[in-house]
């Protein structure tokens, strides 16, 4: 809120300016002033809580300065400024009446002039909030005409200086993402979520101001963190930088995804040539090289399987793996993020116990904000042990799944029997008959695979089935009939059932 | 004479000095002549003068009026054109009662006589009715008056029929010179501002206010016609408006009370009613209302008599 002593401070005004009513010079640092509105003397404009009148001109009707005093003290009107020019009308029985009422009356030394040349700073000085709105959409654009930043962290330190206070970005209920330097954390209380419009004092004594904005299905909150004795124009500034701040973070959000959705994409393609095997050696590693993909070394392979798709999961994922102190590598792939921690030379075991120990740290952090579940697989050394270590790793997330929740990290090595049963549906003998049990289900498109494997791991629950595809029971319903008519099996068959199953997860992640 | 059972034959005669009533008053004597030659001379138009009405109530004029009707042996109505002091003669009820005051014979302080005849055929007058008439010709006969007034020195005494006794209760404003007389005892008797409550009380008046005059802007002063004094204590603070009378007072910046009510400033001490031009800055002084008395064109009178027929661009607040 702008004061009249705001408007009034600077000296050529100061030194000028009487205040007649109101507590003498003491008065307008308690006047808050909303609009500069000019007003010729005699008018009978209504009058708003904040105006600060400019009376221009004199009136015959000397009984109207007195109604102009009362009518400001109704309405809540910041208060009356004339020109010493006019003292003979209006410093009389209104500047009497000015004082008793608490009305701030401020007489200008100087002409009409110097009354027109005030009102016109009052009304800059005024307008300086939305200014300052120019500047930020000034800066955005700036921002978004260069290249796309690597982080949002540069952009959060703009906000930040353009208010003066530190700026957090974070998933709803869900992991800070990005901030400036000032704060460490966040109360999960300013990650809930919220009615716009009221800052948060949250349990650590600061201010919250947030913004939430949406990219795909992923609600993010933009917010600033201001003390919590902060000016009430601070904090409408700050809500005014995280609003607009906002659209600019949903922007880049989408732009990541977009790119991480390329990124991936390409990176999931060399990765299958590797362990396929059907490309030269040496121009794979170069192009793996060239996606930040390393094949070759010792790994130990994850796999982060949330419970439902979380879009920008990735930034989360990768802010998390900083906790890993060694190299590691994240993609999207199977409906989940696999990735691996890269190893030089062979990790030796305690090492390979202190990363086992970092990458449950990253579950635990991640799964504070998301349904998750964590496998990890055996390290090992080259290109085909990473495609068992991956398999294992999902798998191993798989079975994590159907802990209670916070206990959804599983290691391969625990695995066992589990472990060795899984392993031989991959073997040689078994494959090439569970690909040709399910070679009529080709010319009927992926979608029935999947349908018919949700449908098995649901235990024939077309509803729950439906549930982990997302489409309708009766769509579900539609392609079982389909798929029982296509491979002529009996599904009411225990033995049946077993080898489609079986067969299905055997041929899940290879091309059909 | 109660002007709403007066039954007599004959016509009722409006008399008074119109000009500044201080000044030029009290240095150029009336001779005591001026009221009978009036009268006679409207006798010789054809005036057959059965009772004498006041002007005006307030000031000099309502006391003038008793004095003639006493030289002249005539009873005077208990009413006046006005119900207070007006300025100007076309605020006056025959302007607005379909009554002319034409023919009106003026008597300056030579004795001189000057008659303001009506219009000798109707087609000349271009009102067609006769209220509006009646108001064409009281602001005609206003602005003689003024001429004169500036001609002859200082005033002139005024004198016209408001018609029939039978019909004047249709034209006056009754019952204020009683009123006058009566409120003229409580305040001579008036010791404390106490024992002026019940007579207030009685009436529908109330004290707006005491103080001391504060501030004082006098009519005339930058060339406007209005002037204003405020009253000031420990409570709210009073703005009077002034002319010649008191128009308006505001308390606190809201309008409380304004003309055509009877705005009275009285010494605090002695309780004896002040002028306009009496206020004096630090006086301790009490602002006291009366509700008017109302002729039966009560919409006309108020319309008339109003802030506005003074130039004052707000409406009426009666107490």
């Amino acid at each position: 809120m702008t004061t009249l002593a705001e408007l009034l401070h600077p000296p050529f005004w100061r030194e000028r300016a009487q205040v007649l009513g109101a507590g003498g010079s003491a008065a307008p640092a308690r006047v808050t002033v909303s609009r500069v509105r000019l007003v010729i003397a005699g008018g009978r404009e209504d009058l708003e809580g904040g105006d600060l009148l400019v009376v221009f001109g004199t009136t015959d009707q000397h009984w109207w300065w007195d109604a102009l005093v009362r009518r400001v003290r109704d309405s809540g009107a910041a208060g009356v400024m004339v020109c010493s020019a006019h003292e003979a009308q209006a410093g009389g029985s209104a500047a009497a009446l000015a004082r008793r009422l608490g009305v701030a009356m401020v007489m200008l030394e100087g002409s009409q002039q110097d009354l027109l040349e005030f009102a016109a700073q009052a009304r800059v000085h005024l307008q300086a909030p939305r200014l300052r709105d120019a500047d930020i959409l000034t800066a955005l654009q700036a921002a978004q005409g260069e290249q796309r930043p690597e982080s949002m962290r540069p952009v959060l330190d703009q906000f930040s200086a353009l208010i003066g206070a530190d700026v957090w970005l974070g998933v709803e209920n869900g992991p800070l993402l990005a901030h400036t330097e000032g704060v460490v954390t966040v109360p999960q209380e300013a990650l809930a979520r919220f009615d716009p419009g009221a800052a948060l004092t949250a349990k650590d004594e600061y201010l919250y101001v947030r913004q939430p904005f949406r990219v795909g299905k992923q609600r993010y909150l933009l917010g600033a963190r201001l003390p919590a004795d902060s000016p009430a124009e601070a904090v409408r500034q700050a809500g005014r930088v995280v609003a607009l701040g906002s659209v600019y973070a949903a922007r880049w959000y989408a732009e990541l995804q977009l790119a991480g959705q390329v990124l991936g994409s390409a990176r999931n393609a060399v990765l299958d040539q590797a362990f396929a095997g059907t490309a030269p050696a040496s121009s794979l590693e170069q192009r793996a090289a060239d996606l930040g993909l390393p094949l070759t070394g010792w790994h130990l392979a994850f796999f982060l399987a949330p419970a439902d798709p979380v879009p920008g999961l990735g930034d989360v994922l990768e802010d998390a793996l900083q906790i890993v102190r060694a190299t590691t590598v994240l993609l999207p792939r199977d409906g989940g993020w696999a990735g691996w921690v890269q190893f030089s030379s062979a990790p030796s075991a305690a090492r390979l116990q202190e990363v086992v120990r970092d990458l449950r740290a990253v579950y635990r952090k991640t799964a504070r904000g998301i349904e998750i579940s964590m496998g990890v697989g055996r390290a090992g050394e080259g290109v085909d042990h990473l495609r068992q270590a991956l398999a294992e790793a999902r798998d191993a997330a798989q079975l994590a799944a159907t802990k209670a929740a916070g206990r959804r990290f599983v290691r391969a090595d625990g695995l066992g029997a589990t472990r060795l049963l899984l392993s031989w549906t991959e073997s040689a003998p078994f494959l090439p008959r569970a690909m040709g049990l399910l070679e009529p289900l080709d010319d009927l498109g992926a979608e029935y695979r999947r349908t018919l494997l949700a449908y098995l791991d649901s235990s024939l629950s077309t509803a729950q089935a439906a549930k982990v595809l997302g489409t309708h029971r009766n769509t579900v319903r539609m392609r079982i009939d389909r798929i029982r008519e296509v491979l002529g099996v009996d599904l009411a068959s225990r033995d049946e059932r077993l080898a489609l199953h079986l067969a299905l997860r055997a041929t899940e992640h290879r091309p059909s | 004479m109660d002007p709403l059972t007066a039954t007599a034959h004959g016509q009722a005669v409006a008399l008074g000095i119109a000009g500044a009533a201080d000044g030029p008053l009290s240095e150029q004597l009336p001779s005591g002549a001026e009221f009978p030659a009036a009268v006679e001379r409207l006798a010789s138009l054809g005036v057959d003068a059965q009772a004498v009405v006041p002007l005006e109530v307030g000031g000099f004029n309502g006391l003038a009026a008793v004095a003639a009707a006493a030289q002249l042996s005539l009873p005077v109505l208990d009413a006046d054109l006005s119900g207070r002091a007006l300025p100007w003669l076309d605020q006056f009820s025959p302007a607005y009662s379909g009554v002319s005051m034409l023919p009106a014979v003026l008597v300056d302080a030579h004795g001189r006589t000057m008659v303001v005849g009506g219009a000798t055929h109707a087609a000349a007058v271009p009102d067609t009715t006769a209220e509006a008439g009646s108001a064409a010709d009281g602001r005609y006969l206003e602005e003689i008056v003024r001429a004169v007034v500036r001609a002859t020195g200082g005033w002139v005494v005024v004198s016209f029929s408001v018609g029939t006794l039978s019909e004047v209760a249709d034209v006056v404003v009754p019952h204020v010179l009683l009123r006058a007389s009566r409120w003229g005892r409580v305040l001579a008797a008036a010791q404390s501002l106490s024992g002026l409550q019940p007579y207030l009380d009685a009436e529908g008046g109330r004290v707006l206010g005491d103080g001391h005059v504060s501030a004082i802007h006098r009519p005339g002063v930058d060339g406007g016609r209005t002037g204003w004094f405020t009253v000031s204590a420990s409570g709210p603070l009073l703005r009077v408006d002034m002319q010649n009378e008191f128009l308006a007072v505001a308390i606190d910046g809201s309008m409380a009370c304004t003309t055509p009510a009877v705005i009275g400033v009285l010494d605090a001490r002695t309780f004896l009613p002040l002028r306009a031009d009496q206020i004096r800055l630090a006086a301790d002084v009490v602002v006291i209302a009366l509700p008017p008395s109302l002729p039966r064109r009560r919409d006309a009178y108020v319309e008339r008599t109003g802030p506005a027929s003074f130039g004052l661009d707000f409406e009426a607040v009666l107490p």
